[in-house]
């Protein structure tokens, strides 16, 4: 009988006891090796945004994080990344953002890298994140980290209040539901309330470490990569850097790369998404706003996981396809009233550091393909880039922020007069 | 506290199985624990359905309420009477509390589901089976407490599998033998593991990791081709069916697992029904224990009273009637949307050309092949009828049309 118990137990047993020391043993599994931060630096894995033991290793090496959206996958030769390797930039830009994160998810992200505190850090802003709806329930959720929100919850009890608060409620409304306990915190949280002892302990001791150690195992193995895309990109590069000579070949190279439409996006790209169906996007935009949006509530939270971790930022506004702002009948009026929205919140609190794309005088083949920035605009990027990154650590003088909570309300949110 | 849904994350095994402990102990020494069994019920019930507002917990409380009084008074009845349209209106009565819950996304109207809660088709199932059984005389004896103990049996509670009645209390009554109960034992932690692998490993690759990226991909097509069709809305369909059959299958096999460790015999749900060589195989081996219904409670009874009542003589028009009946009404359970009800006709439509198909099949015996290709051909082909009528099933024709 003993034999015969033993013969269905004995492996559950067994595969309960290496689990319980993958998950919870204090072992530290050295996988981040400095090859990976290399390699994860411009894989784009979702699981190195959701993760947080890679971006930690790369924050102690010479890594600069540049966190945006689906940008970034652009790996043109004047890519960020393509220019650092081929101009031997001294920090090196590690790409964090994906289609479809928006300002909230970026604030988990930007919220458990703990090694940020007094780092540089870049942001490109989408307009399009800023939409009436904000960002979709299900692209949040998708990459929402259970890592991060533990970590978050963990926070709560520094920091400011008014912006726990408001990612509480926020995370709770878009749907998220990580567990009874973590669910109950939030709950807490977004009441203004303290987290609970026991909730605390659960949490502490339970599901973040165990979410560490999965992080830590499994984070950054067969990552995406990219490597050899960046190469082939940064290998068109001529070897000396000469903006103006580099000016003309970006525009070259998009012009051979968008030959077969008029409209300066990217061959594949319209071959792809557009080509068949491009009429049926013929002044649909006539009436596209980015003024009123939860979005810019969002944004605030993100500038308060900035501000706490004093971290310099440079903030970039991503240029729009001059050429397919005019087919969509876009108004020049919803850039522009956007530009002036989105700078005052941030120049009011301190962030003075603005890279502004969205209005250069001569915007030709500054997007790769509709509304994500490419060739020329890569370029007039990497020219602010090339001083922000000769130095990673920030100046402390430029990290004075002054937080107004205003900025977390409805009011503020749909709020055009200013 | 929110409600916590059973087998829905992989922790809530390790409350399940302390909470299970003191029953294993029991059953080993041959003991079943009458007043340990209900506590546990009520933990798990507590967790299920008292959490947040309460409301689901007391909607529960009031269904079985509503329940007892319509099967013990029709029980009283029928001790003295058989009347038709008397069984009809209690079994009307059985499923009103269901049909309002159904109802309630339509007429857009929360107050009138009074008694929303989480599995409240499952335990439905199961009072219209008493009902029925009732009027047959099937079931003999019944007692308000074996009633309740029938329809609380935790580990299917929330999504079947739908047991019997007088198979269930066959099991309940019963101690297994220690040789018994090891193999129940062995047979619940194979299921378990089994379910884990299904639902947590297969059903999340599928249903979590796959399933959003497909969904967004199809339905960037909307409104772009001719009628939003794509190669994508193919791969949505297989991956959609995957999920589907592991997440339920992984679900159904937590459910007997944990009924084993409890000494119940719950019937299994499903047997590899994507090897079904034709759709009538599919329905045989696909939530079984529902199909079972649906043929025991609805498909042959409607049979039984069109040959008694004459009403038509061509066996194959009745047979074709029954199909459109218990499809039909398979699809309005489902919930009241288009794609369900559709749903529904194409697996009766599928059926009637299934029978139609075979009749053919026996008239030229001779010149129709029947070998190795063929049963591959036939397995191929019902595969992806199922997964097509999955696809109507899970709504995306919605999403990308309207």
């Amino acid at each position: 009988m003993k034999k015969k118990l033993w013969m269905i137990f004995g492996p559950v047993i067994v595969a309960i006891a290496a689990l319980l020391i993958l998950l919870w043993a204090p072992i530290n599994f050295k996988t981040v090796t400095p090859e990976k931060v290399e390699q994860a630096a411009t894989s784009l894995d979702v699981r190195v945004l959701k993760g947080e033991s890679v971006k930690n290793a790369a924050e102690k090496e010479n890594y600069i994080p540049i966190i945006g959206s689906s940008e970034l996958s652009r790996m043109d030769p004047f890519h960020p990344s393509s220019m650092a390797q081929k101009y031997h930039w001294k920090n090196k830009p590690f790409l964090q953002g994906n289609p479809g994160t928006a300002s909230l998810t970026q604030a988990m992200n930007v919220g458990g890298m703990a090694n940020l505190k007094g780092n540089k850090a870049v942001l490109i802003i989408s307009p399009q994140w800023f939409t009436k709806s904000g960002v979709p329930s299900d692209a949040f959720k998708y990459f929402l980290s259970p890592l991060q929100l533990t970590g978050f919850i963990l926070n709560s009890s520094h920091g400011d209040k008014a912006m726990n608060k408001y990612i509480a409620g926020r995370v709770l409304d878009l749907g998220v539901s990580k567990g009874p306990i973590e669910d109950d915190a939030l709950e807490r949280i977004s009441e203004g309330k303290q987290i609970t002892s026991l909730q605390r302990f659960y949490i502490e001791t339970f599901a973040r470490s165990s979410l560490q150690s999965q992080d830590d195992l499994f984070g950054s193995i067969s990552m995406n990569d990219h490597q050899k895309m960046i190469d082939k990109a940064s290998s068109q590069l001529p070897d000396t850097y000469d903006y103006k000579h580099l000016n003309k070949l970006a525009t070259k190279l998009a012009e051979k790369h968008s030959n077969d439409n008029d409209l300066q996006i990217g061959n594949s790209f319209y071959k792809k998404q557009l080509k068949t169906r491009i009429d049926t996007y013929k002044d649909t935009h006539k009436h596209v706003t980015y003024t009123h949006s939860p979005e810019y509530n969002d944004f605030q939270a993100l500038l308060y996981m900035f501000a706490q971790n004093k971290v310099d930022v440079m903030f970039v506004i991503q240029p729009i396809n001059p050429y397919w702002v005019k087919y969509t009948g876009m108004p020049m009026s919803s850039i522009t009233n956007f530009d002036t929205k989105i700078k005052y919140q941030l120049r009011s609190q301190g962030f003075n550091n603005i890279v502004d794309l969205s209005h250069v005088k001569n915007s030709n083949y500054i997007a790769e393909d509709t509304i994500h920035m490419g060739w020329r605009g890569w370029l007039m990027l990497d020219h602010h880039l090339k001083g922000f990154y000769k130095d990673k650590k920030a100046n402390p003088k430029d990290t004075q922020y002054k937080m107004d909570s205003y900025f977390l309300t409805d009011t503020w949110a749909n709020n055009t007069k200013f | 506290m929110n409600n916590i849904t059973p087998y829905s994350s992989p922790h809530y095994f390790i409350y399940l199985l302390i909470l299970l402990l003191p029953i294993i102990i029991g059953l080993w020494f041959g003991k079943r624990f009458k007043i340990y069994d209900f506590f546990a019920t009520v933990v798990i019930l507590i967790t299920a359905f008292f959490g947040g507002n309460m409301k689901q917990g007391i909607s529960l409380i009031f269904y079985i309420l509503f329940e007892m009084v319509v099967i013990f008074t029709y029980r009283a009845y029928r001790k003295k009477y058989n009347n038709f349209w008397v069984f009809t209106l209690f079994v009307i009565l059985a499923i009103v509390p269901l049909v309002f819950v159904k109802l309630d996304p339509l007429l857009n109207n929360a107050t009138i589901s009074l008694f929303g809660f989480m599995g409240i088709s499952y335990l439905t199932f199961k009072s219209v089976e008493i009902v029925m059984e009732s009027r047959d005389g099937v079931i003999k004896e019944l007692k308000p407490f074996e009633f309740v103990r029938f329809l609380l049996f935790f580990p299917t509670i929330t999504s079947g599998p739908i047991d019997r009645f007088k198979r269930f209390q066959k099991d309940v009554l019963n101690v297994p033998s220690r040789d018994e109960y090891v193999e129940l034992l062995h047979s619940g932690v194979n299921k378990l593991m089994k379910g884990l692998l299904y639902k947590f490993i297969i059903g999340y690759f599928f249903g979590t990791l796959l399933l959003p990226k497909i969904e967004i991909l199809t339905l960037s097509y909307r409104g772009q081709t001719p009628l939003g069709l794509s190669w994508a809305l193919v791969a949505y369909m297989y991956v959609y069916s995957m999920y589907l059959f592991f997440d339920f299958a992984g679900y159904s096999l937590f459910a007997v697992a944990i009924s084993n460790f409890m000494g119940i015999k719950t019937p299994m749900n499903f047997n590899a029904p994507f090897k079904s060589k034709n759709i009538k195989d599919f329905w045989n081996r696909w939530h079984m224990t529902l199909s079972f219904w649906f043929r025991d409670f609805i498909y042959m009874r409607l049979m039984f009273t069109i040959i008694k009542h004459k009403w038509f003589k061509s066996r194959v028009t009745i047979a074709n009637l029954g199909y459109v009946t218990l499809f039909l009404i398979m699809g309005f359970w489902h919930g009241e949307t288009w794609y369900y009800i559709v749903y529904g006709i194409f697996h009766a439509l599928a059926m009637i050309t299934n029978d139609a198909w075979l009749r053919l099949k026996k008239r030229h015996r001779k010149s129709i092949p029947s070998n190795k290709f063929t049963h591959a051909f036939a397995v191929f082909l019902t595969f992806n009828v199922v997964c097509f009528s999955f696809m109507i099933f899970s709504g995306i024709l919605d999403k990308l049309w309207f």
